[in-house]
Parts: C-alpha cells; sequence; structure tokens
C-alpha cells in the first residue's frame, strides 16, 4: 500500500509534441522534464485532440468507437524526465464550441482512465479548458487540482456562454491556478474579477546547460521560430530582412513554422529574389528548434502580441541575441536585461521598425558587445528547470517539498 | 513488422507519412488503408510503402472479379473483335462512351453498394489477407478520428472469425513491444 506522503503526479495537457505537430506543447514537456524527476510517480495524459468535419450523428459514433477502442490503444511509455505518457485521440468535429470541448475531454479521459479516477495526488492540467475541466472532473476526490494557463486567445473562448460557466466554476474548484503571462491574467482578472486572487504567476521552464559551441561573433545568421500568422508579424519580418539583406548581402534568414502564410511568404521571398537566403522549413521537433538556435546569430522574434515569450528565454539560453517587440510578455520577461540580451523594438505595422532595430543591435553588438552571461544568469533563476521544479514542489507538496 | 495504418479521414498526414515511413526504414512492412487517393497524392510516401483504398482490396473478391469481367473485359473483347477495319474508330469510341457513361455508373452506383450489402465482412478479411493467408498485420495504427469506428469494426471481425489480432495503438510512438508488460491507462 502506498503511504500518504507519496509524491503521485499527473499532468493533463491538449498539448504536447506528437509526430503530426511537433512543436505543439513543447513548455509542457519542458515542465514535465523539470518537475517527473521529483516525484515517485508521474503521468502525463495526453488528450489529443483529432478534428475531423463531422456531423451530430457520426460524431457520437465515432466518440462511442473510441470509448471502446482506447483501453486497448492508449499505453504508457516513457517521456521527458522519467515520466510516463499516456496519448489518446478526443474525437472533436470540426467547429466544436469551448465549452462543449470541454465536456469531451472530460467524457473521453474518462473512458481512457477505464472510469476510475486518475490516480495521483496531484493533478496538474495545462489550459482551463478543455483540460483544466476534464482534470477537475476525473481527478481523485482527495486530490488537489492544479492550472496553468497559457492560451493567448482567452477573449475567443469567452464568447462561448457555456465556456465561461465552466471556467467560472474551474476557478473556484481548483487548489492552484496560475498563468503564464500578465496578458492572460488580465484577461482572466477582467472576466472573473471575483476570482482574481487567486489567479497567480508561474514561468514555464527553460534548459540553461547545454551552451553552444562557439560564441556569437556576428549577427549574420537571423532565425523566426513561430506560427506562419500575422499575428507573429512575419509579413513585417520578410521585408525588414529584405531591406538589411540589401545593404549586407551575407545576411541568412531561417524561418521555422506552420500556417497559413508560409506559402504567400515562399512566394514573397522568390518575389524579392531571396530564395537563396531565406529557408522556409515548415515546423520542426522541439530539439531541432533548439539544435537551430545554437547555429544560428539572432533571434528575431516580432510578434504583435506574446503572453510570456518562452521562444526569446530558450534563445538567450542558447547563447543568441534577440531582437524582440515589446508585445506584451517579451519586455516584462527582460525587464533589467534588455540591453545585455538585445533590443527590444515597439510593435509597429512597417517593416523599417525591424530593420532599424536590427542596425542599432548590430551597432552595439559590433562596438561593445552584449552581456548575454548576466542576462542568462538573471533568466535561469526564474526559468531554469531547478528553479520552475521547485516552484512546483512547494505547491503541490507543501510538507515535503 | 507487418504495420496496418488506418487512415481513412486524411487529416494527420504528416504523422501518417512520417511512421510508415519509420517503419519501412527499420525494415518493417507499411500498408495505408485510405478512403481515396487523392488527397494523398502529394504526401511524398517513403518508396516500399502501400497505399490502398477499401476499393482495391474489395476488387480481389470473386463476385467484384467477376463484374469487372462482364462490365469491362467481355466488352472490350467484343470490341477487339468486332471493331476491326473501317469500325475501329467508332467502335473505340462507343466503347470509351461506354465505359464511362455506363459501366462506371453500374460499377458506382449498384455493383459497389450490393456488393458490400451481400458481403458486408468480406472487406475486413481482404484487410488482414493483404498481409499474408495466415499472419495478418502485427500492428494496427488507428491515424484519424474517421478512422476509429472502421478499426473497432475491423478488430471485432477478426476476433469473431479467430484471426490473430494485432496490437493497437495511435501511433507507433505509443506502441508497446509484445516485450514490454501492457498496463492500462488507468492506474
Amino acid at each position: 500500500m502506498k503511504e500518504a506522503a507519496s509524491r503521485d503526479a499527473a499532468v493533463v495537457t491538449p498539448w504536447y509534441p506528437t509526430r503530426e505537430l511537433p512543436f505543439r506543447g513543447s513548455f509542457v514537456q519542458a515542465m514535465v522534464g523539470a518537475t517527473a524527476p521529483g516525484c515517485d510517480s508521474f503521468v502525463v495524459y495526453h488528450c489529443d485532440p483529432w478534428v475531423a468535419p463531422m456531423d451530430a450523428t457520426t460524431t457520437q459514433a465515432v466518440e462511442a468507437a473510441n470509448g471502446k477502442l482506447v483501453t486497448r490503444a492508449a499505453h504508457r511509455v516513457p517521456t521527458a524526465g522519467g515520466a510516463d505518457l499516456v496519448h489518446f485521440p478526443v474525437t472533436t468535429p470540426r467547429g466544436q464550441d469551448y465549452g462543449a470541448q470541454s465536456r469531451n475531454h472530460e467524457r473521453q479521459l474518462r473512458a481512457a482512465l477505464g472510469n476510475k479516477p486518475i490516480d495521483a495526488a496531484v493533478v496538474h492540467a495545462h489550459v482551463g479548458l478543455p483540460s483544466g475541466w476534464a482534470a477537475v472532473q476525473n481527478a481523485r476526490p482527495d486530490a488537489k487540482v492544479f492550472v496553468t494557463e497559457h492560451a493567448s486567445f482567452l477573449e475567443r473562448v469567452f464568447q462561448d456562454p457555456e465556456a465561461v460557466e465552466l471556467y467560472d466554476e474551474l476557478l473556484a474548484r481548483v487548489t492552484g491556478f496560475f498563468a503564464v503571462g500578465d496578458k492572460v491574467t488580465e484577461v482572466l482578472g477582467k472576466q472573473f474579477p471575483h476570482h482574481a486572487d487567486k489567479i497567480l504567476r508561474i514561468p514555464n521552464p527553460i534548459a540553461f546547460d547545454v551552451s553552444r559551441t562557439a560564441p556569437v561573433t556576428e549577427l549574420r545568421r537571423w532565425l523566426y521560430l513561430g506560427s506562419m500568422v500575422e499575428l507573429k508579424g512575419v509579413n513585417w519580418l520578410v521585408e525588414a530582412f529584405a531591406q538589411c539583406h540589401a545593404e549586407d548581402p551575407t545576411l541568412t534568414l531561417t524561418m521555422v513554422g506552420e500556417g497559413p502564410l508560409r506559402k504567400p511568404l515562399t512566394a514573397r521571398v522568390a518575389e524579392l529574389g531571396l530564395s537563396d537566403a531565406v529557408d522556409l522549413p515548415g515546423s520542426i521537433p522541439h530539439e531541432q528548434a533548439l539544435d537551430l538556435m545554437r547555429e544560428h546569430d539572432l533571434l528575431v522574434h516580432p510578434s504583435r502580441y506574446e503572453t510570456f515569450g518562452m521562444t526569446i528565454v530558450e534563445g538567450i539560453a542558447a547563447g543568441m541575441p534577440v531582437l524582440v517587440t515589446r508585445c506584451g510578455g517579451p519586455e516584462k520577461t527582460l525587464a533589467g536585461i534588455e540591453d545585455a540580451a538585445g533590443e527590444l523594438i515597439d510593435v509597429e505595422e512597417n517593416a523599417e521598425s525591424i530593420s532599424d532595430g536590427y542596425r542599432r543591435l548590430r551597432g552595439r553588438f559590433d562596438s561593445s558587445g552584449l552581456d548575454l552571461k548576466r542576462a542568462q544568469e538573471q533568466l535561469a533563476a526564474q526559468y531554469g528547470y531547478e528553479a520552475v521544479a521547485q516552484a512546483h514542489y512547494r505547491l503541490w507538496f507543501p510538507d515535503s517539498p | 513488422m507487418q504495420v496496418l495504418f488506418l487512415a481513412l479521414g486524411a487529416s494527420r498526414k504528416r504523422a501518417v507519412v512520417e511512421e510508415s515511413a519509420e517503419v519501412v526504414a527499420r525494415g518493417g512492412r507499411a500498408v495505408v488503408l485510405v478512403g481515396a487517393r487523392k488527397p494523398w497524392l502529394d504526401q511524398g510516401f517513403e518508396p516500399g510503402v502501400e497505399l490502398l483504398t477499401a476499393d482495391d482490396l474489395e476488387a480481389r473478391h470473386l463476385p467484384r472479379r467477376l463484374e469487372r469481367m462482364v462490365l469491362y473485359r467481355v466488352p472490350r473483347l467484343v470490341v477487339r473483335v468486332a471493331g476491326r477495319g473501317p469500325l475501329a474508330g467508332k467502335a473505340k469510341r462507343a466503347l470509351k462512351a461506354y465505359e464511362r457513361r455506363v459501366a462506371a455508373r453500374l460499377h458506382r452506383r449498384v455493383f459497389v453498394p450490393l456488393h458490400r450489402r451481400v458481403w458486408p465482412r468480406v472487406s475486413d478479411r481482404l484487410v488482414w489477407r493483404h498481409f499474408g493467408p495466415r499472419k495478418g498485420p502485427e500492428l494496427l495504427v488507428v491515424a484519424d478520428a474517421l478512422s476509429v469506428p472502421r478499426a473497432v469494426q475491423l478488430i471485432q471481425a477478426w476476433e469473431s472469425d479467430g484471426l490473430a489480432v494485432p496490437r493497437v495503438c495511435y501511433g507507433i510512438d505509443s506502441d508497446v513491444s509484445p516485450q514490454t508488460p501492457q498496463t492500462s491507462a488507468a492506474r
């Protein structure tokens, strides 16, 4: 029989890297990698939304079939930090509302568990809906449930009245609730002012222990990592790169990620005659992205809005200067080390703000250099694996942190 | 290892292409059963990966072979024998029009539904036998939402026929080899 003080934890998440979407949920994987080593047992339930065009009858038939299949097809396999991973699909009709999605995740997680509760004293869910809801509904009665909210699209979630209702109940029931970034906290505080005191902050963990073979000596190889969507400012990035490349033809740009703008941007790059200098390889696994960071000189992140800006911290951890917009999260993350880490620029709907920012950064880099070591030390104290793991343990196991 | 990928919905193509390539690279056999070929044409499957539709499999069943003979082979033979000399051009055009307007429509609208109604379970057995007369697939990878009901149907049919049922998973990364003790997702 297990002792009462055993450190058993489970994670419930809709996002975790897969072959289909190797980027999605790498921050959850990082959190698992950081926290699992200090637990007696650790199981990740990856409730992967498999979306398909389905009418109501098909949706029901597919879910019923998955209920029969899941206990046979979902297995425990090893994942980060010595944890076990149980990956299974949550069959989802295209366009399902957030409230309905949450109830769907609740039902399909229950089926995957064989109608038993999650056998862990601590259950930590990533994103309030659908996984937070699925977690509170499937946790043991004595379990402590925590939720970390990452979603940058919460305002859209709260357009669904059922989702608002479920979220309100979720906030009332969880032991602890965390938001990554002030923007998420603001949206939640505005929607649920009566729960504002319950919403705390917790960072995503970043690995600072793998260094690059040689330090950056010139800001020649640019790197962008993220979705190919307008919100990320990728259109302006290509234009800004073209301006800088006209001044220095040795510059290159790698734009990693998927999205609706990938094709139009590939066409635009060809139109600008930059096909030899710009590479758009699509999305790649997180590990490979970290390798790319160590092979490039400058991380350019011209997003219009970020809740946190994990990629920026990863870039600095990999020894790269950053050129990043003040778009919500990054200016908070880099507070006090802006000049040591790179250059912050305002969000402007033009390419010049990026290209001018690059010229300023290059000027500073060439004349006096940056202080990346200081930036890394400050960030590691807040976002390193050990720091984040300890923060979780204090919450999960207050009697034996 | 003989692996059957069920990818009838074509909604997780990247995973299917990558995983089937990995099976082949490890010396295994990967068969991908799809609803239609068209969505997969530009996917660049690794050489050695077999792409199959239900229609391809059912075409091997005797009634469907007879149908093909009656609808296509016999008319072609007749045209080849009778349509010689000055009639050759006209006969070929007539044959093409017949195949497009009559034979294809009869196949689609009459024979396929009728075949599936009369022999509803033949396709289940044909999928299994595609891997060999005695062995069947060793692993069934259910690759998208619309394939889930078909997977359940195949497993039930194979079980009731006394055929060896393969291990089942939602991706080769979550497969548990026969040497590893299998644990249920629940504890």
